[in-house]
């Protein structure tokens, strides 16, 4: 970095005195010209604040220090008017969440079209027509008519390409990209960043790409800034922070990172107790069928009583050994979680039977359903979301024990003591209620509840996906540990490749509701045969990346992950 | 039924508000069957009651000929599909006190309280929908606060105390305005200002907290983001966003504007519904009652059909086209 | 429905700390008007219906704080007296509403389809009356006396309650955890018991602190017109009106009664809004 950067970050801080909060406390940051550099970080280490403060949007309660140089300019020192100016004509942002980041009211031509008008770039019926050839450039066939459309009659990737189009309509020579595709399938995100790519790689455009996803920095940045609970820790090329950062936070952000050729993850690094393993093992002796879905089919009843039914699952057949994981790809929309439904009887199939121990869960009633919940468990996405706000974990834990009569108000204490203790879930945090328990604790303790009954299948829906890199690591090893332990059958749902070739032994690919491919994880992952897994296997982040540096996550990380 | 393209809004549109009128006739049906109830819900023998002094001699031919008129003799099947027959005919009945038809009775009350109810309806957007797009732009803190608690006192007001008040101060003090009486537009002012304060104090709490949520949305940010000034985001990304809740709340207020004109219409002595309304009870004029019922479900019935079409323009989600894939 | 619909917080919304000192104010006259409730008798200065003509519509001043009325009663004593009826009649309106629309807005949230679909129709036929005329309608059926009064402005909310307890039934049942206990084998009885009504019972009863608010405007209005108590009783609603006759002359007489039912208003309406935003469904 000879030459001086288009964007200069030196000692910036970022403080909110009323709630007493200082989100950034020293960032530095150098963009040369023409670049890509990555932003990288753990959720709540400050990245969001960071793009808000070079754009100059914060709240208004924000109290900033530091300096912030931009081709010369000092926008620290800048006043609201002239920094406006700069705003979309040459300091770009695409935003992180496209479903809410397009005005549902306006048509997606007119806000495209916007930077140019407010710009005075072109007039009004200039600026649509050149909306439509950047909605082309980003990639969106049939422009005119998407111009014509509003954001929610647009599929998240296209939303999000819209978005792109949007922040690049007046050519800025910066573009702020935060976590532009974390809310986008794999295809998609593949298809917007190449687009992205395109436009900064020789053009001379900065690309400042604030992620948490380590994978999808490595392959598309040239330098890396590593921040950790608001401070930068780490910054340089992205290929050294890679094999040889030196920060803890970098090495075990990087160890963390989903890497497609990283083999399935083995039970032990918990250590468990080896008479309790051994207890166990005489069931894993020869694996049998534990769920057996038989050609089912789900169809939802039509919104409207004139429109044709929507089938969300349609003929998919699937068994899940004992010991044994499935694991369930596909993008959201492909019956995943219809999927999930059927394996836990919250809905019924309209084709198609569901096996459970060889009896069909269509005919179960009162003790039979009883008997059924006990053994089939279930682990949601977001773990705040699973849990009663109201309720304390330990009371949470203790909810199936009691509901299913297992035992006896004196022994409950104790099995939830016992789950708290498989999940690695300390006993002081069970008086705790969710809001007062960081993520990766609220997962634990939904794995908790549902390992209090010895369930012996267990059914993951995106177990981990709404956790940090670092955390989600512990959560998927724990999940393996205790698989061991109990000699469960897991049907583990995801679109983190990454996440699913670590944890499953085969796997089931999912598409608009049909199987496209199923086989052992290893193969069908490495050498996908379906076009459709050969896409979904090459738009996942990672698969170029550089093996990880041998250390293992739980070795780095402290129980419950980092928190700012 | 034709299956719309996507794109055709207005096929959608027109779809959904058949499917709304559809929803609408049980509803009509059971405003009507309240109305027609009042009657028969009275304790006691309603003709007694209406005729009754309170133990006095009530002359039996007119107590037969009410009974008749009233179609009381007849069983309650019977009387309830004569009522709605004669409704659906217009026919409300006759007024006991005066004789006069009550569609009559209606017609001409309905007059000066729709140019109350209209001016105060006008008042109170005006004011909240001012005030509450104010205290977005403005950068005076001070004012930013007042702002974003008045709407609260104004809804807290009693109706009755600033319509006492209005009259101590400009009629008694200042003699600006007639107190009493007319239904000139200058006597119109003070009512008018009555009703429209809650109603500008709901609109601008709706409308102000809703322009405080939209602030943070994320849409706004990226209009801001592409440089758009702080009028522009408002004007252009956050009024029509927030403006869903503020038209259903205005619809549903048209209905308490009649409900607070009771009150401004008996201080400000001025005729129309309310008084109508208040007349009838004190002299238990069950047909004006029932009557009057009728009339203002079904207005209020048309009203929220007035603004689902309104939503239909306001926030293209409600004609969604991509629920038909 | 209006104030109430209007005062409701949006899901939305973000969360806003109230200021402590609007907090404490607004306890602090509550507390006040409590205490006039319990104990008329201790705080008033004068006995309420003491006449003295040669003290007939003195203003406010020395003697009497806010004056007298036309037959030389001290306007203050009567103001405190008056507050027992107001505030009960709002109490108990408002008990009525919330007990009722809370056990209607339950089941339509928690039963789908038909029940749902028949309860929403009653609400939305009671929704299509203003309140203050469905209470009208109330009384021109009942009767007028306190207890007719209180029932009358009940009946005439239970429609919103009902809509807005629906809305929060809706938005917890919805939620992954109330899924979450389903597979934990929890029956519907203890879904209802152990995550729905803990849930909604926050909101609902914040919902009913502002509804108290709505519901003393509404029944001191129907005061005002008549159809509340009968004489020699006498609410804020009612003093309001009896100062009327003298409205030229004795501004005080109509005034101070009014103050009395929009401080205790404002004072319900912004403990409501705090507790809204504390206990929202989340």
């Amino acid at each position: 970095m000879t030459a001086e950067p288009l964007l200069r970050i030196r000692g910036l801080t970022v403080s909110y005195p009323a709630a007493g909060a200082e989100i950034l406390t020293s960032v530095d940051l150098d963009a040369p010209a023409g670049t890509t550099v990555a932003v990288l970080g753990p959720s709540g280490s400050g990245k969001s604040t960071l793009v808000a403060a070079i754009t100059g949007l914060l709240p208004p309660e924000a109290r900033t220090g530091g300096e912030i140089w931009f081709d010369g300019l000092a926008l620290h020192r800048m006043d609201e008017a002239t920094r406006r100016r700069l705003r979309g004509r040459r300091i770009g942002t695409i935003p992180q969440d496209p479903a809410v980041a397009l005005n549902p009211v306006l048509p997606i031509g007119v806000q495209v079209a916007e930077a140019l008008l407010i710009h005075g770039l072109a007039g009004r019926a200039e600026a649509g027509r050149r909306a439509i050839g950047l909605l082309r450039s980003a990639g969106l066939p049939d422009p005119e008519s998407v111009a014509a459309r509003y954001p929610h009659e647009l599929s998240g990737g296209m939303r999000q390409r819209a978005l792109a189009a949007a922040a690049l309509a007046a050519e800025p020579e910066l573009i702020l990209a935060d976590e532009p595709t974390s809310a986008v399938d794999v295809v998609a995100q593949a298809g917007v960043l190449d687009d992205l790519a395109a436009v900064t790689t020789g053009t001379g455009r900065t690309l400042i790409l604030v992620t948490h996803d380590v994978g999808l920095a490595i392959e598309r940045a040239e330098w890396g800034v590593v921040m950790a609970a608001g401070r930068t820790v780490e910054a340089g090329p992205i290929r050294r922070l890679a094999s040889a950062g030196e920060h803890p936070v970098t090495r075990s952000l990087m160890a963390a990172a989903p890497h497609l050729r990283t083999a399935r993850l083995r039970p032990g690094s918990a250590a468990l107790p080896p008479a309790r393993a051994q207890g166990r093992q005489e069931k894993r002796g020869r694996p049998a069928e534990l769920l057996r879905l038989d050609r089912v089919s789900r169809i939802y009843p039509p919104a409207h009583r004139a429109d044709e039914p929507v089938p969300a699952l349609d003929g998919v057949s699937a068994v899940v050994h004992r010991g044994e994981t499935l694991g369930v790809v596909g993008e959201s929309g492909a019956g995943k979680s219809t999927l999930a439904a059927l394996a836990l009887r919250l809905t019924t199939p309209t084709a198609g039977r569901v096996l459970f121990d060889g009896a069909d869960l269509a005919g179960l009633r009162g003790a039979g359903m009883r008997a059924f919940r006990r053994r089939a468990q279930l682990v949601f996405q977001d773990p705040y979301a699973a849990l009663d706000p109201q309720m304390r974990a330990g009371d949470a834990i203790a909810e199936p024990v009691r509901a299913l009569r297992l035992t006896g108000r004196s022994e409950r204490a104790a099995r939830v003591r016992e789950a708290a203790d498989l999940v690695h879930l300390p006993v002081t945090l069970l008086r705790r209620r969710p809001r007062e328990l960081s993520g990766g604790e609220c997962q634990r303790v939904v794995l908790a509840r549902a390992f209090v009954v010895r369930p012996d299948l267990l059914i993951c829906d995106e177990p981990a996906s709404a956790l940090d890199a670092a955390v989600q690591a512990q959560i998927l090893q724990l999940i393996v540990d205790v698989q061991a332990e109990l000699g469960l059958g897991c049907l583990f749902i995801s679109h983190d490749l990454g996440a699913v070739r670590q944890v499953a032994d085969r796997v089931l690919v999912l598409r608009h509701g049909r199987t496209v491919e199923e086989g052992p994880a290893a193969e069908t992952l490495e050498k996908p045969s379906h076009p459709y897994t050969v896409a979904l296997v090459a738009a996942a982040p990672g698969r170029r990346n550089p093996p990880p540096p041998a250390v293992s996550p739980a070795a780095t990380v402290p129980p419950g992950g980092i928190h700012p | 039924m034709r299956r719309p393209r996507p794109g055709d809004r207005s096929g959608i549109r027109w779809r959904m508000l058949r499917r709304r009128l559809y929803a609408a006739v049980p509803v009509l049906l059971g405003v009507v069957t309240v109305a027609f109830g009042i009657v028969h819900l009275i304790p006691g023998d309603p003709v007694q009651i209406m005729l009754g002094t309170g133990g006095a001699f009530v002359d039996p031919e007119r107590e037969a000929a009410l009974r008749q008129e009233l179609r009381l003799d007849r069983p309650l099947p019977d009387q309830y599909l004569a009522f709605l027959a004669a409704l659906f005919r217009g026919d409300l009945g006759q007024s006991l006190q005066t004789g006069e038809p009550v569609t009559a009775l209606i017609a001409e009350a309905a007059g000066p309280s729709l140019a109350l109810a209209g001016t105060a309806l006008l008042l109170g957007l005006l004011l909240g929908a001012g005030g509450a797009v104010l205290g977005q732009l403005t950068g005076s803190r001070v004012l930013r606060a007042v702002l974003s608690r008045l709407p609260v006192l104004a809804m807290s007001l009693p109706a009755y105390w600033v319509a006492t008040l209005l009259l101590q101060i400009f009629s008694f003090h200042l003699g600006l305005v007639p107190a009493l009486g007319s239904t000139g537009p200058r006597a119109t002012i003070l009512p008018a200002v009555t009703l429209a304060l809650p109603l500008a104090g709901v609109i601008a709490h709706v409308l102000g907290s809703g322009l405080r949520t939209a602030e943070r949305e994320s849409y706004v940010l990226m209009a801001r983001a592409k440089g758009a000034t702080r009028t522009r985001v408002l004007l252009r990304h956050m009024l029509r966003n927030t403006a869903v809740p503020v038209v259903t709340l205005t619809g549903t207020t048209v209905g308490s504007l009649l409900g607070g004109a009771v009150v401004a219409e008996t201080i400000f002595g001025r005729p129309g519904l309310g008084r109508l309304i208040v007349n009838a009870l004190q002299h238990h004029d069950y047909p004006v009652l029932q009557g009057i019922a009728a009339f203002l479900g079904v207005t209020m019935i048309l009203i929220s059909l007035l603004v689902d079409v309104l939503y239909t323009y306001l926030d293209p989600r409600v004609v969604s086209t991509a629920v038909w894939r | 429905m209006t104030l109430l619909a209007a005062l409701q917080r949006r899901p939305d919304a973000p969360r806003r700390r109230m200021p402590p000192a609007t907090l404490i104010g607004s306890g602090l006259v509550l507390l006040t008007v409590l205490a006039c409730v319990v104990m008329p008798d201790l705080l008033a200065p004068h006995p309420p219906d003491a006449v003295a003509p040669d003290a007939a519509l003195l203003p406010p001043g020395h003697g009497h704080l806010l004056g007298t009325d036309e037959l030389g009663r001290d306007l203050l004593s009567r103001i405190i007296h008056g507050s027992r009826l107001s505030v009960l009649v709002g109490a108990a309106a408002t008990l009525l509403a919330l007990v009722a629309g809370t056990l209607v807005g339950l089941v339509a949230g928690l039963f789908d389809g038909a029940v749902d679909a028949v309860l929403m129709r009653f609400v939305d036929i009671m929704l299509a009356f203003p309140a203050l005329l469905l209470a009208l309608g109330a009384i021109a059926v009942l009767g007028s006396s306190p207890t007719r009064l209180a029932i009358a402005v009940g009946v005439s909310n239970i429609a919103t309650f009902a809509r807005l307890v629906r809305g929060d039934v809706l938005r917890v049942r919805t939620r992954p955890y109330v899924m979450a206990a389903t597979v934990s084998g929890v029956r519907p009885a203890g879904l209802l018991l152990r995550h729905v009504l803990p849930n909604i019972g926050g909101p609902a009863l914040s919902l009913a602190v502002l509804g108290f608010g709505v519901a003393m405007l509404e029944s001191s209005s129907l005061s005002f017109l008549g159809f509340g108590p009968r004489p020699p009783a006498a609410d804020w609603g009612m003093l309001a009106a009896a100062g009327r006759a003298n409205l030229a002359e004795a501004w005080w007489l109509s005034t101070f009664p009014g103050v009395a039912v929009a401080i205790t208003v404002l004072a319900t309406t912004a403990l409501g809004r705090a507790a809204q935003d504390r206990l929202a469904v989340q």
